[in-house]
């Protein structure tokens, strides 16, 4: 185990591969959510499971942002 | 990558897998799901997205890729991690986040639904790419099939 500069913990494999915990998961898509999509990770959340984005899908910076939405769960 | 338990099969597949990455950049690989089967799939991604590649810094890398753990007859096993959706793209670093265009060289090889793409990529300099185009999506969380990119590229030497 080892402390992040966020302050909780996470796992680390091999000295390498970092295990998120889910507050840091949720803290990731919150990132990118707002560098990608300008929205907060709970705006996205709600707007994808809303379909807003489903009249285009395949934008890459919506499927980059929800690619990331197994972080939060 | 298989293994006897679930966790010996994702450490078989994520080793290798950090090691691939190594080649091109020094991120390491931030997963979330843990080492056992899940309703839900198991994400990976870099430390810093996107991840700055090379010793120009001129590309940067942005990596997610969702996997299942699931059983697996066969001579090894009886556990194996299983990718069902990646995104690997390439884009400016530093810029408008604008993805890389393939501009000459394009080859197309396999079925249209797992396409090998060999571009060559204008300014890209002493890099040169493949680019592997892969529309495979299963239970993971959404809810449409995804074109999704993956590029591979070699790291320069170090100066």
């Amino acid at each position: 185990m080892e402390e992040l500069a966020m302050g909780t913990t996470t796992e680390t494999t091999n000295g390498q591969i970092r295990e998120l915990t889910p507050e840091e998961g949720l803290a990731l898509l919150d990132r990118e959510a707002q560098r990608y999509l300008h929205m907060s990770a709970e705006q996205f959340i709600k707007a994808w499971e809303a379909g807003d984005f489903d009249e285009d899908p395949d934008r890459p910076d919506v499927m980059y942002v929800a690619m990331l939405l197994p972080f939060a769960k | 990558m298989a293994g006897k338990t679930p966790p010996e099969a994702v450490h078989n597949f994520l080793e290798p897998l950090q090691l691939a990455l190594s080649c091109v950049s020094q991120e390491v690989l931030t997963v979330r799901g843990g080492y056992y089967p899940s309703a839900t799939p198991h994400a990976l991604t870099l430390g810093n997205r996107p991840a700055i590649l090379g010793h120009d810094r001129r590309l940067a890398l942005k990596v997610v890729q969702h996997d299942r753990i699931i059983e697996h007859e066969g001579a090894r096993g009886p556990w194996k991690v299983r990718t069902v959706a990646y995104n690997y793209t390439v884009e400016e670093a530093g810029g408008a986040g604008r993805e890389c265009s393939p501009i000459t060289g394009i080859q197309m090889n396999g079925p249209l639904s797992r396409s090998r793409i060999s571009v060559s990529i204008k300014g890209l300099g002493p890099y040169e790419m493949r680019c592997e185009r892969h529309i495979a999506y299963g239970t993971s969380g959404l809810r449409r099939r995804a074109p999704t990119g993956d590029h591979a590229f070699r790291r320069d030497p170090p100066p």
